[in-house]
C-alpha cells in the first residue's frame, strides 16, 4: 500500500535510523527521479504488486549495503541496526513497513497524522508504546491482545496481518481470510465505471493524495446474492461476533430490518438499507437524505449515497463509523459534523450517530 | 638405456605440458611463458624474435617493456597495469577491464568486466571488483572459512593476483585461487573439466576451448571459451571451515566474502536444513530452489518456475534437465569481475532473448531498477508474478 513515488530513506520513528534518514534529504533528487521513475506504476492500482513489487524495497540479500542502488554512499537508510533480520528484510518486520509508511509526503502516511495532510479512507494505525490514550483509537501494531468480539490467537499485530506483503488482486493488498476467517476477500475495481460486483470502486490511482484519499473511494457491495462481501466482511474475520447477516444470533434483526418484532442485538453492519431503517424507524426519514455537507460513508450497490428515503440502496457498514487503521478518537470511530464540508472534523460521537439517526 | 629413460621422460614431460596447455587456461602450465610478464634486467634493446627496438606498449611475445621500472617482482610494469597492458584493449587477449574492446561472446563474458578506482561512465566502482580499491572486501570473514584473518590485507589495493594465480595451478579454473591462501588454497580453488561432456566431478564445466593455438589466438577464436553459453557450475556439496558450499566457485568468493556465504544453518544465513525458514541471509549453497523443509516451511522460490525459464541465471546443478538439485550460488546473481549494474548484478529476464553481460529485458520491458530487480530475482521466485 505504498505509493509508486516511495523511495527508502524515512526511519521509522523512536529509532537510530532517524540521524541517518537525515543524510538523506540532500538525495532527494534521487527521490525525485525514482518517482517519476515509478509513476507508470499508478495505474495498477495498488503498490507491492506486479509490476509494482520491488524485491530491493524491503530485501537485502546480505545484510551488506555499502552503497545504494544508484551508487549513492551507504550505508541504505532502510538498512536498520541489529541485523541480519528473518526474511531477510532490511529491518525487523513492524519497522520496516513504517520505515517508509510513518512522515513521509511521497508514500502513504498511515501512522499519525498524516504527513500528506488529506483524509485519508482508512486513517491512522498506532503502534504498541505510543500509550494508552493513542492505543485506544485504533488497531495498534504490536499488540497482543485479542481482537474484539473474535477469537484469532493474536501473536503480535504487524502489517502482513492485514496485508499482503508481495501483494495479491484485492484491495489494498488485503490478505484473503484474515484471522479465523475464510472465504473473504475485497475486490475492487479502479476508474469511474463501475461494472461487475466489485466491492470497492477507486476512482482514482493518482495523484497519490487522490488515490489514498476517503473521497476517492465507494463502497459498492456488502452481499452478492447470498454471499458475504466486502469489506466490512472482511473485518469479520477478527471481530465475527460484530458481524452477520440481519436474523444471526449475535446480530439479531432480520434481514429486512428489526421490524419490531425482531430487535437488533448488535448494530448491523451489512444487509438492512437506509430505505429500510427508515421503515423501521431507526433512520430519520429526512435528515440522512438531506444535503448535508459531508457525511459518513455507506455501502451503496447502486453507488448513490445517500439516495431517497423510500428506494435508498446504501447499508451501514464498518467503515461507515469506523476507519480500518484507526483515527484520533476512540475506538477509531469517524466524528464528522455533517453541517461543514470538511470531512472527519467532529468533535463528538453523536454527530457521527446523529447523521443517520437524528433522534 | 638412461639415456633412453631421459628422452622418454622429456617427451612425456612434453606431453603434459601440451595436454595442460590445452586444457584451457594460459599463463599456467605449458602456457605459462615467463618473458610475458617478466624482464632480468629491466632492459631490452631488441626482441625476442628480432634484432629491431621493442615498443613500450604491449605486444604479443614478450616484445615490450613499460617505461615505467624497475618493477619488483622483476616484472614489466607495476602488477595490474602489467596484467591490464594484455587484458585491456587489446585484440590477442581477452579484455577483462570495463566494455569489451573485442567483438563481445554471444552472450558476454562469463565473469563480466572489472573496473578500477578511475572507472567511471558506465562502468563504475559500485558496479563490480574495483582494482586498487582499498576497501575492507563486504562480508570479510576468513576465519569462518578456515583461512588466516589476514591473507588479504586490503591496504595495498586489490590486485588482479588478488584473485588469480599468476603461475597456475593448471588445475584451477582461469587460474583461481592466489597463493596467499596458503596451505589449503585447494579448498578454494575450482577445478574444471574443458569438454562438450560435462565431468561431475569438476566444479566448473567449460564446454569449448575455441579454437586457434592457444598463445596467439584472436577474439574469434577465444570467445567461445569465455562466454557465458559455454560455463556451469556442477553441484559438488562440502564445507569451507564452518560454511556449507556446493562448488568451490562459491568457497573461492567466500575467502572474501565469507559472511554472505553458506547454506541453512550456517550462522550468517540462519534457517535450518531441515526447516528450511528463518533465513537472515539469502543462501548460496547447499538448498535446492523450490524445497520445502519437512516442517512445511520454505517454498520461497519455485523449482517449476526456474525450469521453465528459457533463459537461466547460473545455479549449481549435477541435472541440467530436470535441475532437481540446483542451489543458487554466488554466479547466480553476481558476475565475478563486474559489470554495468549495481553490486555487478545480473538483471536477467527468465525470457530475455537478447543476453549481454548486464542481464537482458523481457518482451516490451523497458529497463528501471524496479524491472531489472523483479527481473533477477524472477529467476526463481514468483512473489508478485
Amino acid at each position: 500500500m505504498v505509493d509508486p513515488s516511495q523511495n527508502p530513506g524515512r526511519s521509522p520513528r523512536g529509532s537510530g535510523l532517524e540521524s541517518i534518514g537525515v543524510r538523506l534529504v540532500p538525495r532527494l533528487a534521487v527521490v525525485v527521479a525514482c518517482a517519476l521513475l515509478f509513476a507508470s506504476r499508478l495505474d495498477a492500482g495498488d503498490f507491492h504488486t506486479v509490476s509494482s513489487l520491488v524485491c530491493s524495497d524491503c530485501h537485502v540479500m546480505h545484510y551488506s549495503e555499502s552503497h545504494l542502488l544508484g551508487g549513492e554512499a551507504g550505508p541504505d537508510p532502510l538498512l536498520a541496526p541489529g541485523g541480519p533480520f528473518p526474511y531477510l528484510l532490511k529491518a525487523a518486520q513492524a519497522q520496516l513497513c513504517l520505515a517508509c509508511h510513518d512522515g513521509r509526503v511521497d508514500v502513504p502516511d498511515v501512522r499519525g497524522a498524516n504527513t500528506g495532510g488529506y483524509v485519508r479512507a482508512a486513517g491512522q494505525i498506532n503502534v504498541l508504546g505510543d500509550g494508552p490514550q493513542v492505543e485506544g483509537t485504533g488497531h495498534t501494531v504490536g499488540s497482543t491482545a485479542a481482537p474484539p468480539g473474535g477469537a484469532w490467537t493474536n501473536p503480535g499485530l504487524s502489517c502482513p496481518h492485514c496485508h499482503a506483503t508481495h501483494g495479491n488482486p484485492y484491495y489494498r493488498n488485503l490478505l484473503p481470510n484474515p484471522g479465523t476467517a475464510t472465504g473473504k476477500f475485497v475486490t475492487y475495481l479502479t476508474g469511474s465505471l463501475y461494472t461487475g460486483t466489485a466491492a470497492i470502486q477507486q476512482l482514482a490511482a493518482a495523484p497519490m493524495v487522490a488515490h489514498y484519499a476517503a473521497g476517492n473511494i465507494l463502497y459498492r457491495q456488502a452481499a452478492v446474492g447470498s454471499t458475504d462481501f466486502g469489506l466490512s466482511e472482511w473485518c469479520s474475520g477478527c471481530h465475527g461476533s460484530y458481524h452477520g447477516a440481519g436474523g444471526s444470533s449475535n446480530i439479531g434483526g432480520s434481514p429486512s430490518g428489526d421490524g419490531g418484532a425482531t430487535p437488533w442485538l448488535r448494530h448491523p453492519t451489512r444487509d438492512v438499507t437506509m430505505a429500510q431503517a427508515v421503515s423501521n424507524r431507526h433512520v430519520d426519514g429526512s435528515h440522512w437524505f438531506s444535503t448535508l455537507a459531508s457525511r459518513v460513508p455507506a455501502v451503496s450497490p447502486s453507488g448513490t449515497v445517500p439516495g431517497t428515503a423510500g428506494t435508498s440502496d446504501s447499508q451501514v457498514f464498518c467503515g461507515s463509523c469506523h476507519r480500518a487503521h484507526g483515527s484520533p478518537n476512540p475506538k477509531g470511530l469517524i466524528f464528522d459534523d455533517d453541517a461543514t464540508p470538511t470531512p472527519e472534523d467532529g468533535t463528538l460521537l453523536r454527530q457521527t450517530c446523529q447523521q443517520c439517526h437524528y433522534q | 638405456m638412461k639415456r633412453t629413460l631421459v628422452v622418454i621422460a622429456a617427451f612425456a614431460a612434453v606431453a603434459l605440458w601440451a595436454g595442460l596447455a590445452m586444457a584451457g587456461e594460459y599463463h599456467s602450465g605449458g602456457s605459462l611463458v615467463c618473458m610475458d610478464c617478466h624482464t632480468m634486467h629491466f632492459s631490452m634493446q631488441h626482441g625476442f624474435d628480432s634484432g629491431n627496438p621493442v615498443s613500450p606498449t604491449t605486444a604479443p611475445n614478450g616484445n615490450w617493456l613499460s617505461a615505467t621500472g624497475p618493477n619488483q617482482f622483476l616484472l614489466k610494469a607495476p602488477a595490474n597495469t602489467l596484467c591490464l597492458s594484455c587484458h585491456d584493449g587489446q585484440n590477442f587477449a581477452p579484455d577483462v577491464k570495463e566494455a569489451n574492446f573485442n567483438p563481445a561472446p554471444t552472450k558476454g563474458r562469463e565473469a563480466g568486466a572489472i573496473n578500477d578506482v578511475a572507472s567511471a561512465g558506465q562502468y563504475q566502482h559500485w558496479m563490480g571488483h574495483t582494482l586498487d580499491s582499498t576497501s575492507t572486501p563486504p562480508g570479510f570473514n576468513p576465519v569462518a572459512v578456515g583461512l588466516s584473518a589476514t591473507w588479504y590485507d586490503p591496504a595495498g589495493g586489490l590486485e588482479c593476483t588478488s584473485c588469480h594465480a599468476q603461475h597456475g595451478p593448471a588445475t584451477s579454473y582461469r587460474n583461481l585461487g592466489p597463493y596467499a591462501l596458503g596451505a589449503t588454497a585447494a579448498n578454494f580453488r575450482p577445478t574444471y573439466v574443458v569438454n562438450a561432456a560435462n565431468d561431475l566431478t569438476k566444479d566448473v564445466w567449460v564446454s569449448t576451448i575455441g579454437t586457434g593455438t592457444i598463445g596467439s589466438r584472436t577474439p574469434a577464436d577465444f570467445n567461445p571459451y569465455y562466454d557465458t553459453t559455454s560455463i556451469s557450475f556442477n553441484r559438488i556439496d562440502g564445507t569451507a571451515g564452518t560454511s556449507k558450499t556446493s562448488n568451490r566457485m562459491g568457497s573461492f568468493c567466500a575467502a572474501c566474502h565469507a559472511n554472505f556465504h553458506g547454506g541453512p544453518g550456517d550462522t550468517g544465513i540462519g534457517a535450518t536444513p531441515s526447516a528450511l525458514d528463518g533465513f537472515i541471509r539469502h543462501p548460496t549453497a547447499q538448498v535446492t530452489i523450490g524445497a520445502a523443509g519437512t516442517q512445511g516451511f520454505g517454498g520461497h522460490s519455485s523449482l517449476s518456475r526456474f525450469v521453465a525459464n528459457t533463459t537461466k541465471v547460473k545455479v549449481t546443478t549435477t541435472d541440467y534437465t530436470a535441475y532437481a538439485d540446483a542451489s543458487p550460488m554466488c554466479l547466480t546473481c553476481h558476475k565475478a569481475h563486474g559489470n554495468a549494474n549495481p553490486f555487478s548484478l545480473i538483471f536477467l529476464n527468465r525470457t530475455a532473448a537478447s543476453v549481454d553481460e548486464q542481464g537482458g529485458l523481457g518482451a516490451s520491458q523497458t529497463a528501471s531498477i524496479a524491472v531489472n530487480m523483479r527481473n533477477l530475482c524472477g529467476q526463481c521466485h514468483g512473489q508478485g508474478n
